[in-house]
C-alpha cells in the first residue's frame, strides 16, 4: 500500500490541476482517472523497469511545464492536450515509481523523484521569478550594487572558496599528510585532494570589489543627493572589471597549467587539515608531502557566483523607468505575482516530499543540515513577499528585493558548503 | 489613548511583516552556523567572542533558543490583536487589505436599489447574502477554505512535532558485526537513550546481531538476527533501509572499522554448506564437511590478492580443496539511531493539508463582494481577496460590465 503513496500524490495534483486549467471538459478529466483506475490495479501484480522510471521523470517534467505555460496563459492552446499529457504521466510515473520499491530493480527511495521533480520545477520558478524581478529592478543601483557585492565577497569568507584542483596527467593530485597526536606520535595519515591559487585571481577580486564598493558609494551619494544620472564610463569601467575576473574564473573550469608555489599548496593543505581536524582530534600538527603538479580545474561554484555579480552590476548601470508605472511594469508585476505562486506550490511540494524522503533515508522528517533551514528561510521570505505586496502597495520594489533575497539564499544553499561559507550539509550538489 | 495605539500598532500589518522579517533573520544563522551539535564544538570552531555570542543566543539550536520563543509569543499575542480588532470592526470597515479596490470602487456608489438587488444585478452568478436591509455579501471561489486548510496543516504539523519531542524516545545501538554468539559481538554490544545532551544505558528489550550476507560487499546487505525474551528472529539490513523492530525505528547512521576490536568476518562455503566464523590475522580455522577437516584457513590481512590462505588437511584432493570458496570483511562497528514516532501519520496529514492548502488558497482565489447602502439610494463597493493568484481588478471591471458604467 505503502508504495501507492507516489502515484496517489500526482494523481491528486492531476485532478487539481484539472480543475485549474480545464474546469469545463469533465471528459478530459476523466480520462487520468479511468487510467489511473486501470493503474492501480496492474500495480498489484505489476513490474517495471529502470528505463521506465527515467521516462516518466523526464515526461512528468514536460508535462508539468507544458501546464505551467498553461496556466500562465502563454501558450494557451496547450492546455488542450495537456490533460492527455498528464494522463500519461500518471500512469508511466506510477509504474516507475511502485515498480522500483516493488519489483525486483535495486531499491530506492521511493520518494526520490517526485521530490526530485518538484525541486526542478521549483527551481525553474526561481530562476524565472529572478529574472522578472531583475528586470523590474533594473537601475536601482544601490541595492544592486550592494548584492553584487555580497556574491563576489562570499568565496573570501573561505580559505579555498576560489581555488583550483591541481591535476598531473589529468588525474587529482593527492597530498599524503600526517596528523601527529600532543605526544608527537603519528595519528592518522590521510590523503587529500590537493588545491591552489588561480594566478592572479585574488588581486583581481580585490580589484573588482574595490570598484563595485567605489560605485556603491557614489551610487548611495548620488541617491540621497536625489540626482538621476545614467551609467555613463564609470558604469563600464566597473562592468569591464567585474567581467574580467569573471573570464578569468570562467577559464580555470577547463584544465590549465598552474604555476603557483609549492610551498604555499603545501601550506594550504596544512591549514585546512588542521581546520578541519581540531575540533574531533588531538592533533599537534600536519606535515603534508605534496606530489609535483602540471595544471588545475576550477569549481564552477566561484565562478557562478561571479556571472550572477556581473549580471547585477550590468543592471545596476542599465537604464531605469522613470516614468509613472507603464502597462509593461503592470504586466511585469502580474507575470511576477503568478511565478511566485506557482514557485510556491512546487517550493511546498518539494518541501514535503522532502520531508517524506528524509523520513526514510536519514530517520526523521526534519533533520539540523543548512539546506533545510535555507527551505525555512525561502518560505519565510515567501510569506514575506506576499505580505509586503498586499499590505505594503507603496513599497513597489519591496517584494521584487525579497524575490533577490530568496534566489540568494537557495545559491547559497546549494553552493554554500562547497565553497567553505555554510555549515557542513548532507546534501551534495557537486563542485 | 496610548493603549488604543499600541493595540493598534500590534494588531497593524507592518507588526506582521516585522515578525516575519525577524524570524527570516534568526532562521539565517541556521545557514552559517552548525545546528544540534554541542557546545563545547562551537566553543572549539569558534573564536571566543563570537563562540560566547552564538551560546548565549542559543544559536546553535536556533529553532529552540530563547529568541525564536520569544518570537513565537509576540506572533501569538499579535495574531490574538488582529482577531479582536477584526472582531472589534464590522466585515465592511475591515477592508484596509483592499484599499486601493475601495477607492475605485468610489465611482460605483451608483443610485437605486437594496444592496442584495444590486448584487444580484451586479454579479449574476455568485452566492449571494443579505447581512441585513442594509448590506449584502456575494462570494465566489474557495480561497479562504485553502487558508483554513493551511493553518490546520500547520497546526497538526506542530502539535506533531512538539508530541514527537515530548512522548516519543531517542537514542542509539551500537554493534560489532559478527554472529550473535562469538563474544567480541555481545560484549561490544550498547544500547543508549538519548536523555538531555547526553546517552546513557537502555533496556531497549531486545538484542540485534548483525553478519555480513552471503555474496556480499562490505558496506552491502547484512543478515541481522534480532532475539527478544528469548526468542530470535532475522531480518536484512539492507542500505538505504531502516529497520523496523517493534515501534523502534533503527537507522544505520555510522559504519566504521573499530581498531580495538579488529579482526575480520570469515565466510566459507563448500558443497552449498556455508560456515561462518570470525577471526583475527594467524587465526586458524578448520573447515569442516560432513565431521571431516578439509582445510585451515588463515586470514593472511585484506589484501585483494590473497586475502586468506588455505592449507589441505592431510589426504585431501587439490581439487576438492579449490573447490572452497571464501569470502573476507573486515568487522565494522555500526552505529543505529533508534526513535519511536508514534505521530507519523498526523505529520503525514499536516503536511498534506498544507500543500492541499497551498494549493487551493493559490490556484483557486476567493472573492467576497460587500455592499453597503447608505441610506440616501446609494451603494458602496469593497472587494476582499484571498489567494495568490486573485485579480480583484477584474471583479471590478465585472461590475463596471454589467451595470454599465465607465471604469
Amino acid at each position: 500500500m505503502m508504495s501507492l503513496l507516489p502515484t496517489i500524490a500526482l494523481f491528486v495534483l492531476a485532478l487539481l490541476w484539472f480543475g485549474a486549467l480545464r474546469r469545463q471538459r469533465k471528459t478530459v478529466a476523466a480520462i487520468p482517472l479511468l487510467v489511473h483506475s486501470a493503474l492501480l490495479v496492474w500495480l498489484t501484480c505489476g513490474s517495471g523497469s529502470w528505463l521506465l522510471l527515467s521516462t516518466s521523470t523526464l515526461i512528468l517534467t514536460a508535462s508539468w511545464v507544458c501546464g505551467l505555460l498553461a496556466v500562465l496563459s502563454m501558450r494557451k492552446q496547450w492546455s488542450t492536450w495537456f490533460p492527455v499529457a498528464q494522463a500519461v504521466v500518471c500512469v508511466l510515473s506510477g509504474i516507475g515509481v511502485a515498480s522500483a520499491m516493488d519489483g525486483e530493480s535495486p531499491p530506492i527511495n521511493p520518494w526520490t523523484i517526485p521530490h526530485v521533480v518538484a525541486a526542478v520545477l521549483w527551481f525553474v520558478f526561481v530562476i524565472a521569478a529572478t529574472g522578472v524581478a531583475l528586470t523590474r529592478l533594473r537601475g536601482r543601483r544601490v541595492g544592486l550594487l550592494l548584492s553584487a557585492l555580497c556574491l563576489s565577497a562570499f568565496p573570501l569568507l573561505s580559505s579555498h572558496g576560489s581555488m583550483v584542483r591541481l591535476h598531473q596527467d589529468d588525474q587529482p593530485v593527492i597530498a599524503e599528510a600526517t596528523l601527529h597526536d600532543s605526544d608527537g606520535d603519528t595519528a592518522v595519515i590521510r590523503s587529500v585532494p590537493v588545491r591552489g591559487a588561480i594566478p592572479y585571481e585574488n588581486p583581481l577580486r580585490k580589484l573588482a570589489l574595490g570598484a563595485i564598493v567605489f560605485g556603491l558609494a557614489i551610487a548611495f551619494v548620488q541617491k540621497k543627493a536625489r540626482i538621476e544620472t545614467q551609467g555613463g564610463a564609470l558604469g563600464l569601467v566597473i562592468v569591464g572589471i567585474v567581467a574580467i575576473h569573471t573570464a578569468l574564473l570562467a577559464s580555470a573550469l577547463f584544465p590549465r597549467p598552474i604555476d603557483a608555489s609549492h610551498a604555499e599548496v603545501v601550506e594550504t593543505v596544512r591549514e585546512r587539515l588542521l581546520m578541519e581536524t581540531t575540533t574531533t582530534e588531538d592533533v599537534l600538527n600536519v606535515s603534508a608531502a605534496v606530489p609535483p603538479y602540471t595544471g588545475g580545474v576550477g569549481s564552477y561554484a566561484p565562478t557562478l557566483l561571479s556571472v550572477m555579480s556581473l549580471v547585477l552590476v550590468f543592471l545596476a548601470y542599465g537604464r531605469r523607468d522613470l516614468e509613472e508605472p507603464t502597462t509593461k511594469s503592470n504586466v511585469l508585476e502580474r507575470l511576477e505575482g503568478r511565478v511566485v505562486a506557482l514557485g510556491v506550490v512546487f517550493w511546498s511540494l518539494m518541501v514535503l516530499t522532502g520531508c517524506l524522503w528524509s523520513d526514510i533515508a536519514w530517520g526523521s522528517f526534519v533533520v539540523p543540515d543548512p539546506k533545510v533551514y535555507a527551505q525555512i528561510l525561502v518560505g519565510g521570505l515567501y510569506a514575506l513577499y506576499f505580505l509586503v505586496q498586499r499590505f505594503t502597495p507603496a513599497r513597489v520594489d519591496g517584494p521584487s528585493w525579497l524575490l533577490l533575497a530568496v534566489s540568494l539564499v537557495v545559491i547559497l544553499s546549494m553552493l554554500g558548503s562547497q565553497l567553505g561559507i555554510t555549515a557542513p550539509s548532507l546534501h551534495d550538489f557537486g563542485g | 489613548m496610548t493603549v488604543s495605539r499600541a493595540f493598534e500598532a500590534l494588531a497593524s500589518r507592518r507588526t506582521t511583516i516585522g515578525i516575519m522579517a525577524t524570524f527570516c533573520v534568526l532562521t539565517s544563522a541556521g545557514l552559517f552556523v552548525p545546528q544540534g551539535v554541542p557546545a563545547s564544538t562551537i566553543t572549539a570552531s569558534y573564536s571566543t567572542s563570537l563562540s560566547q555570542l552564538i551560546v548565549a543566543m542559543g544559536i546553535h539550536n536556533v529553532m529552540s533558543s530563547w529568541a525564536m520563543q520569544l518570537l513565537s509569543v509576540a506572533l501569538v499575542v499579535h495574531l490574538l490583536a488582529v482577531l479582536i480588532q477584526g472582531w472589534m470592526t464590522g466585515p465592511v470597515e475591515r477592508v484596509s487589505a483592499s484599499r486601493f479596490v475601495w477607492v475605485t470602487a468610489q465611482a460605483l456608489r451608483s443610485s437605486g436599489a437594496h444592496p442584495e438587488a444590486f448584487l444580484r444585478k451586479a454579479l449574476p452568478d455568485w452566492r449571494i447574502r443579505s447581512l441585513g436591509p442594509k448590506r449584502a455579501v456575494a462570494t465566489r471561489g474557495v480561497g479562504f477554505v485553502g487558508f483554513l486548510l493551511l493553518v490546520l496543516g500547520f497546526c497538526l504539523l506542530v502539535s506533531s512535532w512538539i508530541l514527537h519531542g515530548w512522548l516519543d524516545t531517542k537514542g542509539r545501538v551500537q554493534l560489532v558485526t559478527g554472529p550473535l554468539d562469538d563474544s567480541a559481538t555481545t560484549g561490544w554490544y550498547s544500547a543508549e537513550l538519548h536523555d538531555g545532551d547526553r546517552y546513557r544505558q537502555w533496556d531497549i528489550g531486545f538484542k540485534l546481531a548483525c553478519e555480513q550476507a552471503v555474496g556480499s560487499d562490505w558496506n552491502g546487505t547484512r543478515k541481522c538476527a534480532v532475539t527478544r525474551e528469548g526468542q530470535t528472529s532475522t531480518v536484512d539490513l539492507i542500505p538505504g533501509r531502516d529497520l523496523q523492530i517493534e515501534a523502534h525505528r533503527l537507522t544505520l547512521i555510522g559504519m566504521d572499522r573499530d581498531a580495538n576490536v579488529g579482526g575480520f568476518e570469515v565466510i566459507a562455503s563448500l558443497d552449498g554448506v556455508v560456515q561462518r566464523s570470525t577471526a583475527s590475522i594467524g587465526t586458524p580455522i578448520p573447515v569442516i564437511s560432513n565431521g571431516k577437516e578439509i582445510a585451515t584457513l588463515l586470514v593472511s590481512g585484506l589484501s585483494a590478492v590473497d586475502p586468506v590462505a588455505v592449507v589441505p588437511a592431510p589426504g585431501v584432493s587439490r581439487e576438492r580443496v579449490e573447490s572452497i570458496t571464501v569470502s573476507v570483511q573486515p568487522r565494522a562497528r555500526l552505529t543505529f539511531s533508534v526513535a519511536t514516532n508514534r505521530f507519523h501519520w498526523v505529520t503525514l496529514g499536516g503536511g498534506c493539508l498544507v500543500v492541499l492548502g497551498l494549493l487551493m488558497a493559490l490556484l483557486f482565489p476567493g472573492y467576497r463582494v460587500y455592499v453597503v447602502g447608505d441610506g440616501d439610494e446609494r451603494c458602496d463597493v469593497s472587494i476582499r481577496w484571498n489567494g495568490g493568484l486573485a485579480r480583484p481588478t477584474q471583479v471590478l471591471s465585472q461590475i463596471h460590465q454589467q451595470l454599465g458604467t465607465e471604469h
